[in-house]
């Protein structure tokens, strides 16, 4: 998954705590083993190499996930959608990399040699039956892969807190890159573990002028989606195969969601990056697992889509700060 | 005829003795059986889990029944195996789930015996991982009741026997390519507690069982055993008598069990084996080296290579094949099924194995039940090994010498 994870633990054993991280990292190691669709030992290889063509069986626990990925396709609409045009890979790593605006509309500056603004999504067909997977409709696009990306560090925080909780931590916090956050429990005296959300720029401090933005996290998630990261932008629009160059894009600069799994905090903070106005869509659709805030920044404004720290939600509590 | 030019026909060659070593389909695809095969496990920790990740790889396997004495575990592992029937009782799975063709064993080593032979008893077939067990009676009891059990396929998950890498490089190890073997070498490292965090205290003794010195053969029994067999399967050896060394260096955390260890195996001819094994470190992880006059071996389970001596004759194909620095060496990439990938010029892309240790001994052992042909480790080898690694858990233990009694490496 590229990035550092941490968790702190509160315990007064200390044999106790490093055996219940120990634990909770062994199962983000174990889903960055089996995710990871650069090894071609991995679940999401084998899948990617057969899937075109065929069910490919897989087990319970990865099934979950799949069906994650298909039921998060259909709440956002389509903005969140993990199979991908092969072709992105190599957009994206390359000087003639494919750019275009968030809208998928004018703003188009190169198209990679086989992702096209196709107007079918491919999507997952998941037999609960039989547990296999296939990708479908992907013919009109040529050939397809799964790329989980941020999904996959959420399922993996969650598998890493439900091992915590299991070992009966009951205060912790982990993180996967800072911009995916779990919490457990609230620290004593506060209402939340209280998280800063940075602006994105590489100096440490905040810079004048720019809202500031601090989200508590009680028994929560915090997933942070942003076009930027690499220069050339890292944000693949499913709906067009085509990655976001983040001077170029048309919508926010950057997404905050909370959510109770980080799994779902991923999903809905990069389709709300690319169509803010799924919030609404967001509660209507995914009650269960509905962002209990979420917020978009365009250049300095933080825009709160929905949740405060008032209301039905006092555990997702939200801050606007003022500046420094 | 194939136009080949000649740095293809080389580099095919070159995969000829490679070729009758695999037995796997490296493409891939997912292995099917002839037959529907249905599986139960006994077991759903860490291991249990795993195991069931694999077997979701292969066609024509279905897991119907799974077991733990721990209901929560039992039920977990159920909802990972398409909603396989659970149990906590492995008479009661056995006795109620008729259909069961094979039982993989993966409770903690020293609980292995009682489900192990309550499965061959009943007529099923067995995988049990390794080591068999912690003491030398229970692992002849286990054997014993395999050899009883002649019709059906036993098993132990000595995964090296399995795995194509190692199979590939043991065709070499026995060919001149290596010659005499001068010193043999098994390391394994990994910082960590080997501790499992328990949110009921009066269940820590049983969670820690690696950790409880009345059962666990610690490093040498639960990593070592591995290592020990692939060396005694390359070379056909036992060694006559072991030697250990273990001490505490980083985590004293009331333990007993050493968390960092040195064994040497001896063999008849004064061949020696050396292994190290450490809780506190990382660096360089799993690998076995085999010295010989000719060249060294190198295998890290998923990986393999060889480093020829400069005065070793040339065989021509090397000159061709994939390399891999290390500091100042060079080593040739051992690549499992290398004919058919350098006949595509992809053989660059056969480098590692597409697959685990763990998925190819279940594969195999899947495959000999299809099949009625035996397992790569079959009871006896699994005997011996598990004896060796007994007696270099008891050597560690008392920072000793042990000898292996002969008779206890047979029924």
């Amino acid at each position: 998954m590229a990035c550092r994870f941490e968790v702190v633990i509160e315990a007064t054993d200390a044999a106790w705590a490093r055996a219940a991280a120990e634990q909770a990292l062994a199962e983000v190691t174990l889903w960055h083993t089996r995710l990871n669709r650069f090894d071609k030992a991995s679940d999401i290889s084998r899948i990617n190499q057969c899937a075109q063509t065929r069910p490919v069986r897989v087990d319970g626990e990865l099934f979950e996930l799949l069906a994650l990925c298909q039921r998060a396709g259909q709440v956002t609409g389509g903005m969140f959608n993990p199979l991908l045009p092969t072709g992105v890979k190599d957009s994206n790593s390359s000087a003639s990399g494919a750019c275009i605006a968030a809208d998928g509309s004018d703003q188009m500056q190169r198209r990679s040699q086989t992702a096209v603004a196709a107007p079918v999504v491919p999507s997952l067909l998941l037999d609960a039956e039989a547990g296999t997977v296939q990708f479908v409709d992907s013919d009109a696009i040529g050939e397809v892969a799964l790329d989980l990306g941020g999904i996959a560090k959420g399922w993996a925080l969650d598998a890493a807190a439900d091992s915590l909780v299991q070992s009966g931590v009951s205060l912790a916090l982990l993180h996967g890159g800072t911009s995916s956050v779990r919490a457990i429990g609230t620290p004593p005296g506060m209402n939340g573990w209280a998280i800063q959300v940075g602006d994105g720029s590489a100096a440490p401090a905040l810079v004048a002028g720019r809202e500031r933005l601090i989200v508590h996290l009680a028994d929560e998630s915090l997933s942070i989606s942003a076009h930027y990261g690499r220069p050339e932008g890292h944000v693949v629009h499913p709906r067009t195969g085509l990655v976001i160059h983040p001077d170029r894009h048309a919508g926010p600069e950057m997404a905050v969601v909370t959510c109770r799994s980080a799994a779902w905090a991923e999903v809905w903070s990069t389709a709300l990056l690319l169509d803010p106005g799924l919030c609404a869509q967001g509660e209507q659709n995914a009650p269960h697992e509905q962002a209990r805030f979420a917020a978009v920044r365009n250049t300095s404004a933080w825009n709160v889509c929905y949740g405060s720290n008032v209301g039905s939600n006092p555990a997702a509590t939200a801050q606007l700060a003022a500046t420094l | 005829m194939l136009d080949l030019s000649r740095r293809e026909f080389i580099a095919s060659s070159a995969g000829a003795m490679a070729a009758v070593a695999i037995l796997p389909d490296l493409a891939g695809a997912a292995r099917t059986l002839a037959g529907p095969v249905n599986i139960a496990i006994v077991g759903c920790g860490r291991q249990g889990r795993a195991i069931i990740t694999e077997l979701a790889q292969l066609e024509n396997v279905k897991i119907v029944a799974v077991c733990d004495t721990e209901q929560a575990r039992a039920d977990g592992a159920s909802k990972r195996a398409q909603n396989a029937e659970a149990f906590t009782n492995i008479n009661a799975m056995l006795e109620k789930v008729k259909t069961i063709a094979a039982v993989i064993v993966a409770t903690p080593t020293h609980l292995h015996k009682d489900p192990v032979v309550a499965a061959l008893a009943a007529g099923k077939h067995v995988y049990c991982e390794a080591p068999m067990a912690h003491t030398v009676a229970d692992a002849k009891a286990i054997a014993a009741a395999a050899a009883a059990a002649s019709k059906q396929v036993f098993a132990v998950g000595f995964e090296g026997r399995s795995n194509p890498v190692y199979k590939l490089a043991r065709t070499f190890f026995r060919s001149d390519a290596v010659r005499e073997v001068v010193a043999i070498e098994g390391k394994q490292f990994q910082k960590t507690s080997w501790r499992f965090p328990s949110s009921d205290a009066s269940r820590d003794k049983l969670v820690n069982w690696r950790l409880d010195k009345d059962v666990s053969l610690g490093l040498p029994g639960e990593w070592g055993s591995q290592a020990f067999d692939v060396a005694m399967w390359y070379t056909d050896k036992v060694p006559v008598r072991v030697r250990g060394y273990g001490s505490i260096r980083l985590h004293s955390d009331g333990r007993t069990l050493a968390d960092t260890v040195h064994c040497e195996m001896i063999f008849a001819d004064e061949l020696r084996m050396g292994y190290d094994a450490s809780l506190a470190n990382s660096y360089e992880t799993r690998h076995e080296l085999f010295r010989g006059a000719n060249a060294a071996i190198k295998l890290a389970w998923t990986h393999g290579w060889m480093f020829k001596e400069a005065d070793a004759a040339t065989q021509g194909w090397e000159v061709y094949a994939n390399r891999q620095r290390f500091h100042n060496d060079e080593g040739i990439t051992l690549i499992a099924d290398a004919t058919k990938l350098a006949s595509q010029g992809k053989l660059k892309e056969g480098v590692g194995l597409p697959y685990t240790s763990l998925y190819y001994g279940l594969y195999d052992f899947v495959s000999a039940v299809d099949s009625g042909k035996a397992a790569s480790c079959d009871g006896a080898a699994g005997l011996r090994s598990t004896v060796v690694a007994i007696a270099c858990a008891k050597a560690t233990a008392e920072n000793g010498e042990v000898t292996i009694n002969p008779a206890d490496l047979k029924l």
